[in-house]
């Protein structure tokens, strides 16, 4: 096995520590990263001795160099967790004959138009209505109220309006500067959003977690955080379990790990909102660990090389009684490392990390976190009871500072 | 814009940071050179690039960039691919041809040969048994060495056809033999832009009875202004002769009374520390002037800190390390500047063979030539690092 491993994580979350993840010698695998977001966070020359660092931001300058590195070094496999690589990752596989997901697999993980045409042609039902906008009418819209503009390619909820009058697309469409043929429009679901991260193999799902998000990830604009909580339990949990299954199965997915997120109505009705074929970011691996013991990001990294993903959960760890959640805190709200003032102050703050910002200013994504906690709790009541602890404490913080 | 640099070492990474082109660097397998990537503007590379196919098949990435606009090496290594991606990318750089005139020393010869012979000596491929004897019978003795070889390694004295046959047949049919040269040798360092050649700086050796380098002295204390002028119209000459017009070069000759003959050239700044010596006595960036010439990036000339000084390097007897002097000795009139030996109480010495086996070095200021090879030589006779027979 010789990959090619492209990468715009932080290196050690993409491939463990020390490219643990990657079960070959280290001279075998060809590191594709970048400097930007920790790409070469806890990097060592004896890990990945044939290391490339390129501009990530041009993409067929991208494309040309990991074409040179697979023909060069005759790769076997291509391996890819980024939302904006895994479209490349498919053609390089298609080109060059390699095992894994095809552009015709990916896709529909991929386009969000793509993806809703598929479940409704599988006959899914929960799916808003939605229309690419480059066919839809000006006016009227075949739904009422509220219009979700978003980019079919978007990821991190980084390139959505919400439009309360129709008439306000066109001026939503110039807002987000990209080419209508690359937009959707679709109706606002009103709801709390939650996400299912699956492992599936040979078309089975064979793990799943779900989360309740703390916000709607589309606000990350206008909040100063994101994060989820794990649902171990409950009808929730049991229908989203349920809505996952649907809709993996209704797209053929057969090996990947995957994270799709779906709206819970106020009437307890689930809705589709979108589907990827790679690991949710932002910590959601952390307090899937924590709570199961299962790493999902091996289990996507180790799908992508053709191998069986290792679900054995830790003795432990299976879900029971703790309530695990992430809590980021954007980095424009505050510049400074908490981690001595929280976790002198709050209970349960399993892991603390400060990012100072590489790019200094708003939020671009709703995970462009200043500081990632993961919290603990004994229950969902003492989980929100930290959280708001937390938030209190942060707002004195900002208050002092200001 | 990018400038593509071939196999920096961490000190030239360090010093290309202050360059304002943007860096492709290129290391080959084995090499580490991640960490000196500046975020957001240097990319990195992977390259067997001694590798003829493997450099054509990345010259093919880089060509499709579009914005190289100059191709570098700092080694030995990569000056033939450096000069082979300034052809292939079209691109500022030494070109092929010049890279191999100064690489080849036998091509070096046969062109110094045609026109200018009063800069060599006569020689002989080393597997022309008959050549070799004519030469030998012209002087007591040759010198054999490698026809790309660098760093000393491979350079020995051969006197009869006897010696030359002890050399292994694969070296022999890769190497040369060159009619003893005698006299003050010394490194040239040049700066050469559109055919005009600026001299930088002039470093006389210290070199054992084998051949390896123990010291430089900058500027050379035992030649005159007339002879340092002779020195720098023949590195003058030669560049011409290879076609050498734009960029840095490092010759080393041969002085003995008016007649001043070529050793060799290399299109690169010298090695052994000298790019040090060159900033202390003249202020100028020498490794930064090296890397930048091809995207016109030439740092501003800064202070002088000495009229003169030195590199001196640790040698010891075969052995086992028994002490290492830690600190720089006190002498009047001189400053270390550098003090690192590179061996530890009970590391093994083996037979000093190449610049590679030497033990570490030190470097001084001082305000004049004579003074600074006077120190020289005392750091040579202390012996800092002593050894005793395992």
């Amino acid at each position: 096995m010789r990959p090619l491993i492209i990468n715009r994580h932080s290196l050690r979350w993409t491939l463990g520590e020390h490219g643990r993840y990657v079960p070959t010698q280290p001279d075998h695998r060809a590191l594709l990263t970048r400097t930007f977001g920790g790409g070469l966070e806890g990097y060592r020359s004896a890990d990945f001795p044939d290391v490339t660092i390129c501009d990530m931001t041009r993409k067929g300058h991208l494309e040309r160099v990991a074409k040179w590195l697979i023909e060069s070094r005759q790769l076997t496999h291509v391996v890819a967790l980024h939302e904006k690589d895994m479209i490349l990752a498919a053609t390089l596989r298609e080109r060059y004959a390699l095992p894994g997901m095809t552009v015709d697999e990916t896709l529909p993980f991929r386009d969000k138009v793509h993806m809703k045409d598929g479940l409704v042609a599988a006959g899914y039902k929960n799916v808003p209505a939605y229309l690419p906008v480059t066919t839809a009418p000006a006016h009227p819209l075949p739904w009422s109220g509220r219009t979700v503009v978003k980019s079919r390619w978007g990821l991190g909820a980084s390139e959505v309006r919400v439009v309360d009058d129709p008439a306000d697309i066109a001026a939503a469409i110039e807002e987000l500067h990209a080419d209508p043929a690359t937009l959707e429009v679709e109706q606002f679901v009103d709801g709390a959003m939650y996400h299912c991260d699956s492992v599936v193999y040979d078309g089975e799902v064979l793990f799943v977690s779900v989360g309740e998000y703390l916000q709607p990830p589309g606000k990350f604009a206008s909040e100063r955080y994101q994060g989820s909580v794990i649902v171990g339990t409950g009808p929730a949990r049991d229908l989203l379990v349920e809505h996952n299954a649907k809709v993996l199965r209704a797209l053929g997915l057969e090996a990947a790990v995957t994270h799709a997120e779906f709206f819970l109505t106020p009437a307890g009705e689930v809705v589709f909102c979108e589907v990827a074929a790679r690991p949710g970011g932002g910590g959601l691996s952390e307090i899937i660990r924590f709570t199961y013991g299962v790493d999902i990001v091996e289990s996507a990294v180790h799908l992508q090389l053709g191998l069986t993903p290792n679900l054995a959960r830790a003795p432990g760890r299976d879900g029971g009684s703790d309530v695990y959640g992430v809590l980021g805190i954007f980095q424009h709200v505050l510049v400074e490392d908490l981690r001595d003032f929280l976790t002198r102050q709050v209970a349960g703050i399993m892991s603390y990390d400060f990012m100072r910002p590489e790019v200094p200013g708003r939020v671009r994504h709703a995970t462009d976190y200043g500081h990632k906690l993961i919290l603990r709790a004994s229950s969902r009541a003492e989980f929100d009871e930290r959280l708001t602890q937390i938030l209190t404490l942060l707002d004195d913080r900002c208050s002092e500072r200001s | 814009m990018s400038l593509v640099v071939l196999g920096p070492s961490a000190n030239m990474t360090r010093a290309a940071h202050n360059l304002e082109t943007d860096l492709i660097i290129v290391q080959p397998p084995g090499a580490s050179k991640a960490e000196f990537v500046r975020p957001e503007r240097d990319e990195l590379y992977t390259v067997d690039y001694v590798d003829a196919d493997e450099l054509a098949s990345f010259a093919r990435v880089l060509r499709s960039r579009g914005d190289v606009a100059g191709v570098v090496s700092t080694t030995e290594r990569g000056l033939e691919p450096a000069g082979r991606l300034v052809e292939d990318l079209g691109v500022a750089g030494t070109a092929l041809q010049t890279v191999m005139a100064s690489r080849d020393k036998r091509l070096m010869r046969q062109l110094l040969a045609r026109h200018a012979p009063d800069l060599t000596v006569p020689c002989a491929s080393a597997s022309d048994h008959d050549a070799v004897a004519d030469l030998l019978g012209r002087g007591a003795r040759a010198i054999f060495k490698p026809a790309f070889g660098t760093g000393s390694a491979g350079v020995q004295t051969v006197s009869t056809i006897a010696d030359l046959e002890r050399i292994p047949a694969q070296a022999r049919e890769e190497g040369l033999v060159e009619a003893f040269m005698s006299g003050v040798e010394v490194t040239v360092e040049t700066l050469s832009s559109a055919g005009r050649h600026a001299i930088l700086g002039v470093a006389e050796k210290w070199i054992t009875d084998n051949f390896v380098e123990v010291g430089h002295v900058m500027p050379p204390p035992s030649l005159s202004p007339a002879q340092l002028e002779r020195v720098g119209t023949a590195v003058s000459r030669l560049l011409d002769v290879i076609g050498l017009t734009d960029g840095v070069a490092c010759t080393e000759v041969m002085v003995e009374g008016n007649d001043v003959k070529i050793v060799e050239t290399h299109n690169r700044l010298g090695g052994d520390g000298v790019a040090d010596l060159v900033h202390a006595t003249t202020g100028v960036d020498w490794r930064l002037t090296s890397l930048g010439w091809p995207v016109g990036e030439l740092p501003e000339r800064g202070r002088c800190r000495a009229d003169a000084a030195a590199m001196v390097f640790f040698v010891a007897d075969e052995g086992v390390v028994a002490s290492v002097l830690g600190q720089a000795p006190e002498l009047a009139d001189v400053t270390f500047e550098l003090w690192a030996p590179s061996v530890e109480v009970g590391d093994t010495v083996g037979r000093l063979r190449s610049s590679d086996d030497r033990l570490g070095a030190a470097r001084l200021v001082g305000p004049d030539p004579h003074t600074c090879a006077k120190a020289l030589e005392h750091v040579l006779s202390l012996k800092a690092v002593k050894t005793v027979r395992a």
